[in-house]
Parts: C-alpha cells; sequence; structure tokens
C-alpha cells in the first residue's frame, strides 16, 4: 500500500472537492434559451393621451377613466390575446388598505376591461416573497377581485422560468424569467406607488422583479440590472395603482400611519413615464430613483414630463 | 447480525484505515475534513431564537399555526423582501417568524429579529416608529388592535394581527415575548449628545449606514458620509420657534474620517443644509428652515 504523503494528501482533498462541484453541477437542469415575444404597442395618436392620470374615490371608475383617456383598452388588447396583469403581491398577511399590495378593484377592472377588448383569457400573477402564492392572492383581496371578473389567477411554476439573453443588459446579460411572462402576447404591469428601504420607491420598474428566479441577487446594483430588466420585459401598457400610497417602511409597510389616500391611477404605454410621474407624489422626480433614471438613460421611455402629453382627469 | 449504519465519518476512517495510511495524513485527513465541515457550518446559527416565540394558548384562545419558521441573514429577504438591507445594517443576525390563529381565523404574525448590539436593536426600533408610544420592553410603538413593535436588549420585536383585535390581545403576547427575551436595553450614549431644546423625541433615529436615514435625509446612492458599522449617528427633527430642524450627529473612528464627510457634505449641494461643524471625532450638521445664526446655535449646544 502507498504511503499517504502530505502532498499526496493534498491531491486527495483537490480531487474530492472538483468530483463534489461536478456532480452538482450536473444536477441542475440545463437551460433553454427563448427569444421573448416582440410586443408592439402603438404610440398614442391624436385625441390620446401620452399618459393619464385619473382621480377619484372609486378605484373601479378612476381605473377605467385613465384607460380611457390613453385611447381605450383595445389599444392595447386585440382580439384572441392572451394576457396577463402583474400586479404586486408581495406578502401575504397586509390587507389592501395597508398599501403593500395593488388595489385590488383596479386589477379587477383591468381584467373585465381585457375581456371586453376580446382578450381570449385573462391571467394575474406573482411571486409573494414570504407564505404561499394562494395566501397572498386571498389576503389582497385580488383573488376575488380577479375571478369576480372572470380572469385566472395563476400560481407561478418554478418549472416555468427560463435563462434568457439580455442583449441590452449593461450590468446583467442573462437572468431566469418567467417564460409566459416574456411570450404572452399583452403584459399590463399594475405595481402599487410605495417607498422601498433600497430602491427608495417600488413602481412599476421595480414590480417586475416579481417575474424573475433569485430576486434577491437583483439587490446588488439594483438600479441597473432592473433598468437591464426593463429592456427585456416591456409591459405593454403601465397602470401605476395610487389609490392608496405608503410613503415609508416599505415594501412591507404595517402602519395604516404610513399610508396616505391618494386616490389616482397612472396610464402608460410608456413605463418609465408612468414611474417619473409616480415619483411626484412622493415629493421626488423621476431622476432622483435610480432605476428610473437608468431605465431612460438606456432609452426605455422618458422621465421629461413637460416633453408630453398628459391628461388629467376627474372620475 | 444487524450492524448500525455507519456515519459519513466513520467510513471515511474506515477507508483510510484500510489503506494503511499513516498516522500522521490520518490526523491531517480528519483535520482537513473538520475544516472544510466548518467553514460550510458557518453562518449557520441554531434556530434558538425560536424559542422566545410565545406557545400555543399562551394567550388563551390562540393557537400556533405551522411550523415555526427561523432566518439568517442569507434567506432574511424571504421574510422582509427589500427591507433586508435596512435590517443587515444594524448587524443583523438572526429572525424568528411564528403564526397563530385565534377567535374567528384572525390571524397573528409576531416576528422576533437578532441584532448585534442593544443599540442595533433600538436603532432598527427608531428607525421604523409610525404609530403611538406604549409602556413595553424597553420601548414601544403601536397602532392600537393592529401592529405592536418594541426592542428589548438586543432583539426587536413585531407583532401584527391580519384583522383588528382588542389591543389587550396584542399586549399580551407582547409581554409574553418581553418576558421571554432577555432583560435590559438603554439606548446608546450618542442620544444623550442631542439638545432636549424643541426635541421631538420620537423622531430620534439611531443609525450606523446611510440607508437607515434615507427616507429623512437622502445623500445620495454612494457613501457621502464614509458611514460603516464601527460609525454610530443620529438623526433628530427640532423645532424651535415655529422653525423646523433635522439634526445629524456621527461619531467616527477617526477625526479625519469626520472632516472628509463634513467637505463631502458642503460640496454635493444637500438641500436644506443650515450649517456643519466637525470636532474631533464628531460631525454635526443642521438641515431645514433655521436661520443661520440658530443652526450654528444648535451645532454648539450638541458640541459643547
Amino acid at each position: 500500500m502507498r504511503r499517504m504523503t502530505r502532498r499526496r494528501f493534498l491531491k486527495w482533498m483537490v480531487a474530492s472537492s472538483g468530483i463534489i462541484l461536478w456532480t452538482g453541477a450536473c444536477s441542475s437542469n440545463a437551460p433553454i434559451q427563448i427569444s421573448p415575444a416582440r410586443r408592439t404597442v402603438p404610440g398614442p395618436t391624436s385625441g390620446q393621451a401620452y399618459l393619464s392620470v385619473a382621480r377619484g374615490e372609486d378605484a373601479a371608475a378612476v381605473t377605467r377613466a385613465a384607460l380611457a383617456a390613453v385611447g381605450g383598452m383595445g389599444r392595447f388588447v386585440k382580439a384572441g390575446d392572451d394576457v396577463i396583469i402583474k400586479p404586486n403581491i408581495c406578502i401575504d398577511y397586509h390587507p389592501p388598505e395597508y398599501a403593500t399590495t395593488t388595489n385590488p378593484l383596479v386589477v379587477g377592472t383591468l381584467v373585465m376591461l381585457c375581456l371586453e377588448a376580446g382578450a381570449r383569457r385573462v391571467r394575474v400573477m406573482d411571486m409573494p416573497f414570504g407564505g404561499t402564492p394562494e395566501t397572498a392572492y386571498a389576503v389582497s383581496g385580488i383573488a376575488d377581485a380577479t375571478r369576480a371578473a372572470r380572469g385566472e389567477m395563476e400560481v407561478m411554476s418554478p418549472l416555468k422560468f427560463v435563462i434568457v439573453n439580455i442583449p441590452q443588459g449593461r450590468d446583467i446579460t442573462q437572468w431566469e424569467v418567467y417564460k409566459d411572462i416574456l411570450e404572452a402576447d399583452v403584459l399590463i404591469n399594475v405595481p402599487i406607488a410605495k417607498h422601498h428601504s433600497l430602491a427608495r420607491l417600488s413602481l412599476a420598474c421595480k414590480n417586475l422583479l416579481g417575474v424573475v428566479r433569485y430576486p434577491n441577487r437583483m439587490h446588488r446594483n439594483l438600479g441597473q440590472r432592473l433598468a437591464d430588466l426593463a429592456s427585456l420585459i416591456k409591459p405593454s401598457l403601465t397602470v401605476v395603482d395610487a389609490m392608496r400610497i405608503l410613503v415609508a417602511n416599505g415594501p412591507t409597510g404595517g402602519s395604516l400611519n404610513d399610508v396616505r389616500q391618494t386616490n389616482m391611477v397612472i396610464a402608460s404605454h410608456d413605463m418609465v413615464a408612468a414611474d417619473a410621474f409616480a415619483a411626484t407624489l412622493f415629493g421626488l422626480r423621476g431622476e432622483d430613483i435610480a432605476y428610473i433614471k437608468l431605465s431612460a438613460d438606456m432609452g426605455l421611455g422618458t422621465l421629461d414630463l413637460n416633453a408630453i402629453n398628459i391628461e388629467e382627469i376627474n372620475a | 447480525m444487524h450492524s448500525r449504519p455507519c456515519s459519513s465519518a466513520e467510513m471515511i476512517t474506515l477507508w483510510m484505515v484500510g489503506h494503511s495510511i499513516c498516522k500522521r495524513a490520518t490526523i491531517l485527513s480528519v483535520l482537513g475534513i473538520l475544516l472544510i465541515l466548518g467553514v460550510a457550518c458557518l453562518g449557520s446559527v441554531p434556530g434558538d431564537i425560536a424559542r422566545f416565540l410565545p406557545a400555543s394558548d399562551a394567550v388563551p384562545g390562540w393557537t400556533r399555526q405551522g411550523d415555526l419558521r427561523t432566518y439568517s441573514s442569507d434567506n432574511l429577504y424571504e421574510l422582509v423582501d427589500g427591507q433586508a438591507d435596512a435590517f443587515l445594517a444594524y448587524g443583523f443576525a438572526q429572525a424568528a417568524l411564528g403564526r397563530y390563529v385565534g377567535p374567528q381565523g384572525t390571524g397573528m404574525r409576531i416576528e422576533i429579529f437578532r441584532l448585534a448590539t442593544p443599540a442595533d436593536a433600538y436603532g432598527l426600533f427608531s428607525a421604523s416608529i409610525a404609530g403611538e408610544p406604549i409602556a413595553i420592553g424597553a420601548g414601544g410603538d403601536t397602532d392600537p388592535g393592529r401592529r405592536l413593535a418594541f426592542w428589548q436588549e438586543r432583539y426587536y420585536v413585531r407583532i401584527q394581527a391580519t384583522q383588528p383585535v382588542a389591543n389587550e390581545v396584542l399586549l399580551r403576547f407582547g409581554q409574553k415575548v418581553s418576558e421571554a427575551l432577555p432583560a435590559g436595553g438603554e439606548p446608546p450614549d450618542i442620544v444623550v449628545h442631542l439638545p432636549s431644546d424643541g426635541l421631538r423625541l420620537r423622531s430620534i433615529r439611531f443609525f450606523r449606514q446611510e440607508i437607515s436615514i434615507q427616507p429623512w435625509l437622502w445623500l445620495g446612492d454612494g457613501n457621502l458620509l464614509g458611514l460603516s458599522a464601527e460609525t454610530q449617528g443620529v438623526l433628530a427633527d427640532y423645532e424651535l420657534d415655529g422653525r423646523k430642524a433635522r439634526l445629524l450627529l456621527v461619531i467616527y473612528t477617526r477625526a479625519a474620517d469626520a472632516e472628509q464627510a463634513l467637505k463631502a457634505l458642503q460640496y454635493s449641494g444637500t438641500p436644506n443644509m443650515v450649517f456643519g461643524q466637525v470636532q474631533g471625532e464628531r460631525l454635526v450638521a443642521v438641515f431645514g428652515d433655521l436661520q443661520l445664526e440658530d443652526g450654528k446655535a444648535l451645532v454648539n449646544k450638541v458640541l459643547r
């Protein structure tokens, strides 16, 4: 038998480590490469606002008014379209009045408008970080509102995430994204406007974190990574729920004293512009939020609110 | 005859013995394996924090639901998502979550966070004050019937009802947790430097890193003040003769860092900065709508 020298021992250790690492690497599934659907949304024509801001106490009426001002849902949804609505349903323990999750009446109304416009099906989904999706969907009130409007709540399956390239990405050039989000004919992004400890504000672009794997890993260089993600996942329509906004201790909140009733819904095909306007509700400008500014820098939209046609309506 | 299964360590040892390995190599190998196991276990703190959570029926009529969960810095985001960095800035070590169900199916959620020091627990508590003061632990904050938060020793506790409940229920849950936690907790010494005239007590926020004060004093995405886990800072609001002011005090470990931070602050163009001064390791700055002389006077009260 050969004597175990120090050198042989070290070789044995290195070889063992290599085998362990190799085995681990082989146990994961090979990535599937797909290209996201090319969602084209015509720009506003005359008579259609670039961005609309509707105000009022009835969330359903306010949502309808905001959509009407940007040309109606028919501008975004065609007959037979497969539509996904992405609200913010981040937690499973605060009801809607805490302004941590999107207003259910806003979501329900959008489902209804999509079906009225001829959508083949309308699915609503998010990936809560705590608790189960079923509980989060129920507590948020969005499950009931969606079903009442004849939409479908979908629990996002871990098997449906695929690795995709991000051609315009400046920091991340690949990430795992929910396949259906990429392939849907129409994606409607419906964040609630709220404070966020790290990003300052959680708005539409930030809401996209709910459709990727390992969202916590996006927190490093968050601003650029969100902008990179926005260059890949281009929602057809952004509707910012600002019926209630959370002004502190976000994104999870917990105190009604941090909630302001602002009774507003913002709509635009331009996610950057919608976010820039929503930022003003917190006394900030689009430039003050890294991901909004960086998204604008990448040509994904405008944050110059003076250069666009904004229609403000009282519903 | 049945023999008990060998553990991995035993199998490795037998394999080595079977190969007539010299004693020295065996010792080296065992040490190597122990080293690997030790490194792998680093960061996985035992889930002992969960023992502070009340048992079923500790508050009559309320039963614990599901498994208790504990969190480390590796998966804290699963509990608090985007707030994780704000917690890590206070030396977050471990957390536990318990869920309870009471009469009429009302839910109660209790989170206990262990921070690096009592000062950090005070800091995290002070940065999340949103309601009314309440006497529990070393200091409490509540939205009656809905939410109760407090700090005690190096622990920060959040209790949240899913639907409004009698305030007594929240308080009883809080008292159960408070009784289980180590006693004590004094605010950090830096707080005593704050002049009392015009001070809004509930606005005092102790911090170590900028993320903790960004909602009240935005200084950009970088670390303008050069803060670190070793620095101590406090931010507080004042109302003096009807004028509002926000006072920043940071104590660095080196005087040069304080000087550099003041320069960075002065060149940053931070809005509403009235006056700033350094004395030794201490940096003091005042923001708001005070006159320059009033700002200087407030700074001098801190430094004298």
